[in-house]
């Protein structure tokens, strides 16, 4: 049976009196890799922002797990109130004065009722996952590289122990070679049963890895379907993944 | 950056740059020292009045140009390869390094006390107290730079509402002197929840409320100067305008324990040391205890900051407040928290920078030039940097003052504890000289000592 994590209906928002996004419906199921692609300026980081409560939403609805509503809340409060969800934001996603160490454990926060022995326990698992971070570990993240930035953002954000987790442009302003890299940690994290929404302009090695797809164009869902027909879709191809 | 030290551009000329990308720090210059050559036409022909006027302007307006040289580009720094040498000395042996300057300084001042007619070693010691007061409360000024990224002004009015507190407390009770409530470790506690209370307000019905309908870090500082107004207004409609004193009291029972060896200067009021080479050094145990206080209280800001989640909460909420939202931090949590924190601390250090002084209400202003200085040459948001910066400025002050009163005549302590503590009107050099010193060392570091903050963003 399908279960849903996230599902959200009749999205509306946007910033100050601009709107931004139109309707949208888009569901995530359990252990699924969904990517949002689509030109500049669509909405697909608002689309995430919104989710998460960044962004307030205007009108409609977003529900976790069939039956907790979201819509509305802060982004600290659904984070500590036990919701299983987490955000990577694109640019900015790691803080630059604490250390690679301040950064996993204030990721954990969220859990503060679990003890010091499990939170300890899931830093050396993301030490497994990234083993670059436990060289840097007193390092202050604004040291680091931009890939291992990336790195360091997924793991603060795992530390929480998300089911769900939405990242925005994860391979921005990487080069391809540490790009394929992040891509192939996001497919060990979908291995490890998380439920993954990932918002990507390179589109096609995006959608490789994806099962399914929503292409969003003008803040509305142009096009939706499995990964491997958007990819192969002629008008998708031509405006969104640069084939001719 | 490199750019600007390769180009053969002379002084002047990159001044001449500044005029449209910073129009703040050229024309305040230009007026600043316009009105301090007036200040001193006037003085040679002894209106002293008129140069009085023109002084104030002048440090007011030099003073805004430090705030907009710090905006402008820069060059890279001549004196990075020395810090960068002494960072790493100072990562490898820490507090021992801090102690072996402390007796560097002492060591070459007596010598220097031995040789002159002055008594440097003196100086270094008023120097050293003022440095730890100046420190105590310019943190709290740091703090709030940090995580609300704008200028308070409206910090020198939690400095005086230290004091003010503490002598409302002392007439509530309906003190007659010398009761237990008066002891300087209550009334600690006291300025640190009057002040504390004061600013935590402040973010709830001014700064707070501005931020959610979007106001920049100009506005909310352009607010911060009219709330100053407000409470220096109200501290004078409920106490008047009279100069008050606030004077530390300390248990009777410090009397008893003034046998103790070394220790006994925390506890007898004035230990006069008598040197070899007749060179007197005398100790007040209000100017100890402050520093001791001072240096307990950072210690404490500083655990907080690295080892308490509320503490890494406030650096990542300073950080990068959207992100903190997202990994569960409750960033208004943090704030209020940061407020009252941060300004209580300053109303303890109010205490000790007033200690035995005539205040008014408009006295806090006053001091928050030199506060602002102390938190600009430390670069803003930097905890190391304004205790080094703190040290910077009260060493060049006494300097100064010595370097302007008559060379052989030694003055009584009393007379230059009075003279560094509160500006007279004008007239005195020794601020021109420490603002100076403040514009030379930007010139060659623009973000401060330890400056994180881009001068081109923020404030």
């Amino acid at each position: 049976m399908v279960e849903q994590v996230i599902e959200t209906k009749d999205l509306n928002s946007g910033y100050g009196k601009l709107q931004i996004l139109f309707d949208i419906d888009i569901e995530l199921n359990k252990g699924e890799l969904v990517t949002i692609i689509g030109p500049n300026g669509s909405g697909k980081s608002t689309l995430i922002k919104t989710i998460i409560g960044l962004v307030p939403a205007w009108s409609g609805t977003v529900m976790i797990n069939q039956n907790i509503n979201i819509t509305g809340m802060k982004p600290y409060e659904i984070v500590t109130s036990g919701i299983p969800i987490n955000y990577v934001p694109q640019v900015a996603n790691v803080f630059p004065t604490l250390s690679v160490e301040e950064n996993l454990k204030l990721g954990a926060l969220p859990r503060d009722n679990d003890p010091e022995s499990m939170i300890q326990e899931d830093l050396d698992r993301m030490f497994g996952i990234f083993p670059v971070l436990q060289e840097r570990i007193d390092q202050k993240a604004a040291l680091l590289s931009g890939g291992e930035k990336q790195m360091l953002a997924l793991a603060r954000a795992l530390m929480s122990n998300p089911e769900i987790i939405l990242l925005d442009e994860p391979s921005a302003a990487l080069a391809p070679i540490l790009a394929d890299q992040i891509f192939e940690k996001i497919l060990e994290l979908k291995k490890l049963g998380l439920s993954i929404i990932l918002v990507e302009q390179r589109a096609t090695r995006a959608l490789k890895i994806s099962d399914r797809g929503y292409v969003l164009v003008s803040g509305q869902v142009a096009i939706s379907g499995a990964a491997k027909m958007l990819i192969d879709n002629e008008k998708v191809g031509e405006l969104y993944l640069g084939k001719r | 950056m490199t750019d600007e030290i390769t180009t053969n551009q002379t002084l002047f000329d990159r001044f001449q740059g500044q005029r449209d990308s910073n129009p703040l720090f050229y024309y305040s210059l230009i007026l600043g020292i316009l009105s301090l050559l007036a200040g001193l036409i006037f003085g040679m022909v002894n209106r002293i009045a008129s140069q009085a006027f023109f002084y104030d302007i002048a440090i007011i307006l030099l003073a805004m140009s430090i705030i907009g040289y710090t905006m402008t580009e820069h060059f890279q720094s001549l004196i990075k390869p020395g810090v960068d040498w002494f960072t790493k000395q100072y990562q490898q042996w820490k507090i021992l390094i801090l102690i072996a300057i402390f007796l560097i300084i002492l060591l070459i001042s007596y010598g220097l006390a031995l040789i002159t007619p002055i008594n440097f070693l003196s100086q270094s010691y008023l120097a050293i107290i003022l440095a730890g007061d100046l420190i105590f409360v310019s943190v709290g000024l740091t703090m709030i730079i940090r995580v609300r990224k704008f200028a308070n002004f409206a910090h020198s009015e939690l400095v005086i509402v230290g004091v003010y507190a503490g002598i409302t407390f002392n007439e509530i009770m309906g003190s007659q002197g010398g009761e237990w409530y008066t002891m300087i470790f209550v009334e600690l506690i006291v300025a640190f929840m009057g002040a504390g209370v004061v600013g935590l307000l402040s973010e709830i019905f001014v700064f707070g409320p501005l931020t959610r309908r979007n106001a920049t870090p100009l506005s909310l500082m352009v607010a911060s100067i009219g709330l100053g107004m407000i409470i220096r207004q109200s501290i004078q409609e409920y106490h008047g305008a009279v100069p008050r004193t606030f004077s530390p009291v300390f248990p009777n029972f410090f009397d008893n324990l003034t046998n103790i060896p070394v220790l006994n200067i925390f506890f007898q009021e004035i230990t006069l040391l008598k040197l070899p080479g007749g060179v007197n050094l005398s100790l007040n145990r209000t100017d100890l205890w402050g520093f001791l206080i001072m240096i307990l209280t950072i210690a404490t800001l500083q655990y907080i900051f690295t080892n308490t989640t509320i503490g890494i909460s406030m650096r990542a909420t300073a950080d990068d407040p959207e992100l903190a939202q997202i990994t569960g931090i409750n960033t208004q949590r943090v704030i209020y928290f940061t407020w009252f924190i941060s300004s209580g601390v300053t109303g303890m250090g109010a205490l000790f920078l007033f200690k035995s002084a005539q205040i008014q209400p408009g006295s806090g202003f006053i001091q928050l030039l030199l506060i602002f200085a102390v938190v600009i040459l430390g670069g803003f948001d930097s905890f190391k940097g304004t205790v080094v910066s703190g040290f910077i400025i009260s060493f060049t002050m006494t300097g100064a003052i010595i370097f302007n009163s008559k060379m052989g005549e030694r003055q009584k302590e009393s007379e230059l504890i009075d003279k560094m503590v509160f500006w007279s009107t004008s007239g005195d050099w020794k601020l021109v000289i420490a603002f100076a010193i403040i514009i030379v060392v930007l010139i060659f570091r623009p973000r401060g000592i330890f400056g994180l903050v881009d001068p081109k963003s923020k404030l």
